[in-house]
């Protein structure tokens, strides 16, 4: 508060004592003022150019309320202006020369604006209100290089509103050449990032809060991170790297180079991860990854039941040719399907085929049908017969022999205009030649239709004679070749009756000739005359060159023997008609006739080709008769 | 071929012969002396009689009478038997594939049965000329008529088949017949004949003639069969089957 005056009864108050009541009251607000620091403008004496049209003069707006360094109140209410042509000593504000220009500010000074004049005493005028008023003072600073004029001084008296550029030959004050860089509001408070310029507290402080509030939120004046301290860790990194006290700017930027270095996922620690059927050691991130990397490559590369294929998923796929559908499964479901899908018999009717190549004969073969459409195509078309669909016009076929190459048609009709036929009569001209196949087991030439009855046989081949013919026959069991006779059906039949006829036949039992008289009556399969040669049950038998019957077989033959006797044995010999292949074992004698004999028949000295017989007599006998059937083995 | 089995089973072993003359088969037992009768039925008469000498005993004789048959015109074999070894009870009797078959109880080269007359000898088979049974003892290898008169240690003789008379000389024989005939009948007689003389002769079965010429042998048969007598010999399983015979035309008969 104030210094007070306390008038008090019937005091004679002096003017000087008002007057000091006044000035300690003014004393008291400029001291508040002073106390508080309010100096300079409080609100609005902006500076602005003249509207509407901007001239050498400026606006300055209202009202504007300033406190001078004295704390007195500056206040004007409504919308002033000031000439900025001249100062306030009327001189000219004009730049001399182009490229130079002066400042001119433009203060706002206290005043007192006298009225109500009076007068005193003294019978002086005294104006008796003296209101708080103001004025605008206009200072021009001394002319110089363009952008290097030095503005006017501050004053202690006045307090800055604007600065003004003036340069040569301007006629216009704008916006670029108002400065209010020196301006004297009641709140400049200079800073980096951020300064007050404000006249009111609620404004500056409401900037604080507003530079505050951001800087909170983070949506301004975010602290860099430079600015702001770490203390250092007290933990090492997992690899034992330490991290000391910088800025979080540093230890940021260390993070990240010590994480993006290669040694960066062994800094990091990895707890220890359960799991089947591999598990994690507590490490690093490093030491993890080894062991991820380990159990992946040893799972790439194992060569099998890396998974169960019932437990891979199989997103559903597209149809089969057919339609038949592929949804979702597993893996193992899914090639179980493949499998029985194409192992079904519509398998072949599930796969896809292109367009293959025409047949031979042009016939089309095209694209977008099954495997089993293109076959069942093949089939029904290497099966048509008609004059103009023919199978055999689509199938190619090489030169062969006498035919050019072309289709099986082409050369079929060859054939068919010169081959020789089964089921036709051919007759050749020329000396065939019948080879067969190289393999000497396989017949060149084979009748495989035979006879089925005893009665029955196959004529495979005749052959003329001079008069009659000679043929071949294969009979049930035996093989026969005849000189004039032919079998009916019935009988054998003669081609010449003046000539007899014969037939060889031989079998697996026997070799046989037989042959007839020159009769005329048909034979029936009884032939006359033969001579058979008997060939099993008797092991090997040879007729040597000196015509000797050689054969394992029993023989028989006689003996008989009339002579005298002595009382000694007498015998003969038995010669065999046959020569055994080695000496028999076995001689047996039936006695066909005897007289005088009292032993025997025994042999004696057995040969391939006879024994003798010995026989003993009765004694006293003159002499011994006996024959004897003699059968050797 | 004469010669169908030998076996040593029972002791001394027997042998199977089938005739070569008529097809019967006899049983001829080693060691033993024996006589058969022909195959029946046999006609006899009342009173019909067999003189029969066992070993070196007198004849005994044997009298067939009606009440000993059922029908004395068609008299069987073991009807035969039945009285032949009432009478005669130090002999063994049996029926042997239809014959009358009397074997002496003794064994050795002693063992002998003789029949030396009786009316029946005719309508039985045995011979009524005087003509001596070749083998009325046990088989013996080695055949002789008397120590200077001819002789052939090789010869095995069987006594006679009283079906038909026929008397069997089997052949002891050295050399190898050819292998192509192993399996024929020619062959596996030879070996079974083979296997049967030796036997005799490791016994001591020899006539008497030859024994000297038998003990001095070195040489054995090649053709024989070494498992006996350990296993009884049967010819048919020694021969290769014979092909199957084609059924032949009836063309002409032989």
């Amino acid at each position: 508060m104030a210094n007070r005056k306390d008038f008090f009864f019937r005091e004679r108050v002096t003017e000087a004592e008002l007057d000091s009541a006044f000035a300690d009251l003014e004393d008291a607000d400029h001291n508040l003022a002073a106390d508080l620091g309010f100096v300079g403008v409080l609100a609005n004496a902006v500076v602005s150019p003249h509207a509407p049209v901007p001239n050498l003069t400026v606006d300055i707006s209202g009202p504007g309320i300033a406190l001078d360094q004295q704390g007195q109140r500056i206040f004007f209410s409504a919308l002033q202006n000031a000439n900025v042509a001249q100062d306030d000593n009327a001189v000219s504000t004009e730049v001399s020369g182009d490229g130079k220009e002066k400042v001119v500010s433009i203060f706002v000074k206290f005043d007192r604006a006298l009225s109500d004049p009076r007068i005193d005493g003294n019978s002086q005028s005294v104006f008796f209100r003296r209101d708080e008023s103001f004025k605008f003072l206009v200072v021009q600073g001394a002319e110089a290089a363009a952008g290097a004029a030095v503005p006017p001084a501050l004053r202690s008296d006045a307090l800055l509103l604007a600065d003004v550029v003036r340069s040569f030959g301007q006629a216009q004050i704008g916006g670029d050449a108002i400065s209010t860089a020196r301006r004297q509001d009641a709140f400049v408070l200079s800073g980096a990032p951020r300064s007050i310029r404000r006249g009111q507290t609620t404004e500056a402080i409401s900037d604080l809060l507003g530079f505050y509030n951001a800087h909170v939120g983070g949506t301004a004046d975010r602290h860099a991170a430079a600015a702001i301290d770490y203390a250092g860790g007290n933990t090492a990194w997992a690899d034992g790297g330490q991290n000391p006290a910088t800025t979080v700017e540093a230890q940021i930027d260390k993070i990240v180079a010590d994480l993006a270095a290669e040694g960066g996922a062994a800094k990091i620690g990895a707890a220890a991860t359960e799991g089947a059927p591999r598990a994690l050691g507590g490490g690093s991130v490093k030491s993890q990854l080894d062991a991820l990397l380990g159990f992946i490559n040893g799972h790439i590369t194992v060569a099998a039941g890396a998974h169960v294929s019932s437990a891979i998923a199989y997103a559903a796929g597209g149809a089969w040719k057919d339609g038949t559908a592929n949804p979702a499964t597993t893996v193992k479901a899914q090639l179980d399907k493949l499998v029985s899908d194409l192992v079904a018999d519509a398998g072949a009717n599930r796969i896809g085929v292109g367009t293959r190549t025409n047949w031979l004969d042009g016939s089309a073969n095209p694209a977008g049908v099954s495997i089993l459409a293109a076959l069942s195509k093949i089939i029904n078309d290497l099966s048509e017969h008609s004059d103009v669909a023919d199978g055999a016009a689509r199938i190619g076929a090489r030169t062969s022999g006498t035919l050019p190459a072309g289709s099986v048609r082409s050369q079929l009709d060859a054939l068919n205009a010169s081959a020789v036929r089964t089921n036709a009569a051919n007759v050749f001209s020329a000396t065939q030649t019948v080879n067969g196949t190289a393999d000497e087991k396989v017949p060149a030439v084979a009748t495989n239709v035979a006879p089925t009855q005893p009665a029955q046989r196959k004529l495979l081949w005749e052959s003329a004679g001079e008069s009659y013919k000679y043929r071949l026959y294969a009979a049930l069991f035996d093989f026969e070749i005849t000189a004039n006779a032919r079998w009916d059906g019935a009988q054998w039949v003669r081609d010449v009756a003046a000539f007899a006829s014969s037939k060889l036949d031989f079998n697996t039992n026997f070799f046989r000739l037989n042959s007839t008289d020159a009769n005329n009556a048909p034979i029936g399969d009884n032939w006359p005359n033969n001579f058979t040669i008997e060939m099993i049950g008797h092991g090997h038998q040879v007729i040597d060159v000196g015509g000797n019957l050689i054969s394992p077989g029993a023989t028989e033959t006689y003996i008989s023997y009339l002579g005298p006797f002595n009382n000694a044995a007498v015998g003969t010999g038995a010669p065999f008609r046959k020569v055994f292949p080695a000496q028999p074992s076995s001689i047996t004698f039936t006695m066909l006739n005897s007289r005088n004999v009292a032993s025997g028949p025994f042999g004696f000295f057995p040969t391939p080709i006879g024994t003798a017989a010995f026989v003993g007599g009765t004694i006293g006998q003159p002499d011994v008769q006996f024959a004897c059937h003699v059968l050797a083995t | 071929m004469p010669i169908k089995m030998i076996s040593i089973s029972p002791e001394p072993g027997h042998m199977i012969q089938h005739c070569a003359g008529c097809g019967a088969e006899h049983r001829i037992s080693l060691n033993r002396g024996a006589q058969k009768a022909k195959i029946g039925p046999v006609s006899l008469h009342a009173g019909d009689t067999l003189e029969i000498r066992v070993d070196a005993q007198p004849p005994a004789t044997v009298t067939f009478t009606p009440s000993d048959f059922a029908d004395l015109a068609r008299v069987t074999a073991a009807e035969l038997a039945h009285v032949v070894q009432r009478a005669l009870p130090g002999v063994i009797v049996s029926e042997d594939s239809g014959g009358l078959l009397i074997e002496s109880a003794t064994t050795g080269p002693n063992s002998r049965i003789e029949i030396v007359g009786g009316s029946a000898r005719a309508a039985l088979g045995f011979p009524t000329n005087g003509a001596a049974d070749p083998c009325h003892g046990p088989p013996v290898l080695g055949v002789s008529f008397g120590p200077e008169q001819i002789q052939d240690p090789n010869i095995l003789a069987l006594r006679r088949c009283n079906n038909c008379g026929s008397n069997e000389c089997l052949v002891r024989t050295f050399e190898a017949i050819g292998a192509e005939l192993s399996g024929s009948y020619v062959a596996e007689h030879r070996r079974i004949v083979n296997t049967l003389a030796e036997r005799c002769k490791a016994c001591g079965w020899s006539h008497p003639d030859v024994a000297a010429h038998h003990a001095a042998e070195t040489k054995k048969p090649v053709d024989i069969h070494a498992a006996f007598p350990e296993r009884e010999l049967h010819l048919a399983e020694f021969l290769r089957p014979a092909p199957p015979a084609p059924t032949a035309r009836p063309e002409v008969a032989r």
